[in-house]
């Protein structure tokens, strides 16, 4: 069946059977960096967003997603120009394998376009459902939070 | 899924209803389908979609009950729910249907997960029902044929798997007002806050003077079925608000849990995550628990 669906800006058509996993699709068509970490809902490493919303794509049936708009990581930034949260989770050295990285910079993504100056509970009820297991999470609240500054400075203020 | 051969994205209820309407169990209906999409059924065959059908609003009219749809999301209630004064979810209501909903998961499940599919895909963990047992919620069922209105206390004796009939959904669940005489609390314990649950409870009721009355005590995740607990209910009401209550509570739970007044006693489930004796252990505990911090309010 055709799946039409807009990823990153773009209009996109796949080919996919009725019970294809979302998950599955997306890395088949080039987006890398939606990772398979568990396939089963756990780990938050294949998050991606639907309409604005964090959801785990390991757990959606691709032909849910018809009609609908997803983001990945790959329509955020490039290494020319990254995302103002992509720098900063750089800057607060909240990297180290990377491979909970794209999730975790969606969940924030999703979390500052709604509360763009949320507190330390905020933050953390936001990433939740993204496990990491390098860096214990100090430094990832902390470029939520540079990221939260960045952002803010880069937004018209009220005089 | 490997028998799975049509996606459905019907533009109506009427036209969902009547692509449900198939015998033998062979089409089932999917939200955001968290639940479904893990699903080995092999008898399953078509999906149809529900998210896109207008069944996700939470409404409050002034004076009258508050419904809420059955593809309103976690999310969406626990944001209809938050602290301000134009919030559908207010009062007790909006309090236990918050911190039920915000017990269903991770950020991203409870993006995913709608009240009608927590309610009739039941698991041992779904956290939401105990909340609509305490609160004493009617559910609305539809088919192509008919609709009905069953209460919860009703829709939950038996798993929803032989409550709903052929081509049956929830489309929303309703919830009559309580005054200000009322109070609750909804407890859940899980080795992690988005862990799934070892024991869900919700506790609601009304004081009248310094007397406990009209009381709802609904358990889950510790025991097959979510359910209320109603000769703890009987042996709770009446009693006097003083610093006896938490030894009365305990008491007379732990008796319930063995099996009193002629009754079997309760048959505590065992899983990955907990045994049926911690879960024992921990009932009438987790149970006064709830009730003390409903009256710190």
């Amino acid at each position: 069946m055709k799946l039409n669906l807009t990823i990153n800006g773009e209009n996109k058509t796949f080919e996919v059977a009725p019970n294809d996993i979302l998950l599955h699709v997306l890395r088949h068509e080039g987006y890398y960096s939606v990772k398979n970490g568990c396939e089963e809902g756990e780990c938050g490493a294949c998050t991606i967003l639907i309409n604005g919303r964090a959801y785990k794509s390991c757990l959606i049936l691709a032909p849910q997603v018809e009609g609908k708009s997803i983001t990945t990581v790959e329509g955020l930034g490039t290494i020319e120009k990254p995302h103002p949260i992509q720098e900063a989770f750089v800057k607060a050295g909240a990297v180290q394998c990377g491979y909970c990285i794209p999730g975790m910079i969606l969940s924030t993504k999703a979390l500052l376009d709604k509360n763009p100056d949320p507190n330390e509970d905020e933050i953390k009820t936001a990433l939740d459902g993204n496990l990491c297991r390098c860096t214990g999470y100090v430094k990832i609240i902390e470029g939520v939070k540079m990221a939260s500054q960045a952002l803010g400075l880069s937004r018209p203020r009220r005089v | 899924m490997k028998n799975l051969k049509k996606f459905h994205h019907p533009t109506s209820l009427k036209e969902a209803l009547r692509l449900l309407n198939k015998p033998g169990g062979k089409v089932k209906p999917v939200a955001m389908g968290s639940m479904l999409s893990l699903s080995h059924d092999p008898k399953i065959t078509e999906l149809v979609d529900i998210t896109d059908l207008g069944l996700n609003y939470i409404t409050a009219k002034s004076g009258a009950n508050i419904q809420v749809g059955a593809a309103a999301t976690a999310q969406d209630i626990i944001e209809a729910a938050r602290a301000h004064r134009n919030a559908p979810l207010q009062g007790l209501i909006g309090k236990l249907l918050k911190q039920s909903a915000q017990a269903v998961g991770s950020q991203q499940i409870r993006n995913a997960v709608t009240l009608g599919g927590n309610i009739c895909g039941l698991l041992p963990w779904s956290d939401m029902p105990v909340a609509l047992l305490a609160l004493g919620a009617k559910i609305y069922l539809k088919s192509i044929k008919q609709s009905r209105k069953i209460s919860s206390s009703l829709f939950f004796q038996k798993h929803p798997v032989r409550i709903l009939k052929q081509g049956e959904i929830c489309t929303q669940v309703s919830f009559k007002k309580l005054d200000k005489s009322y109070f609750g609390e909804f407890i859940k314990i899980g080795r992690t806050a988005v862990d799934k649950t070892i024991m869900n409870v919700c506790v609601v009721f009304s004081l009248k003077g310094k007397k406990l009355s009209d009381v709802r005590i609904a358990v889950s995740g510790c025991v097959t079925l979510p359910q209320r607990l109603t000769e703890l209910e009987k042996a709770v009401t009446g009693v006097t608000i003083d610093k006896n209550l938490p030894g009365i509570i305990i008491e007379k739970a732990a008796a319930i849990k063995a099996g009193a007044n002629g009754r079997l006693p309760l048959l505590f489930i065992s899983d990955l995550k907990s045994s049926a004796q911690y879960r024992k252990d921990i009932f009438e505990v987790v149970i006064c628990d709830a009730f003390e911090k409903a009256l710190r309010q």
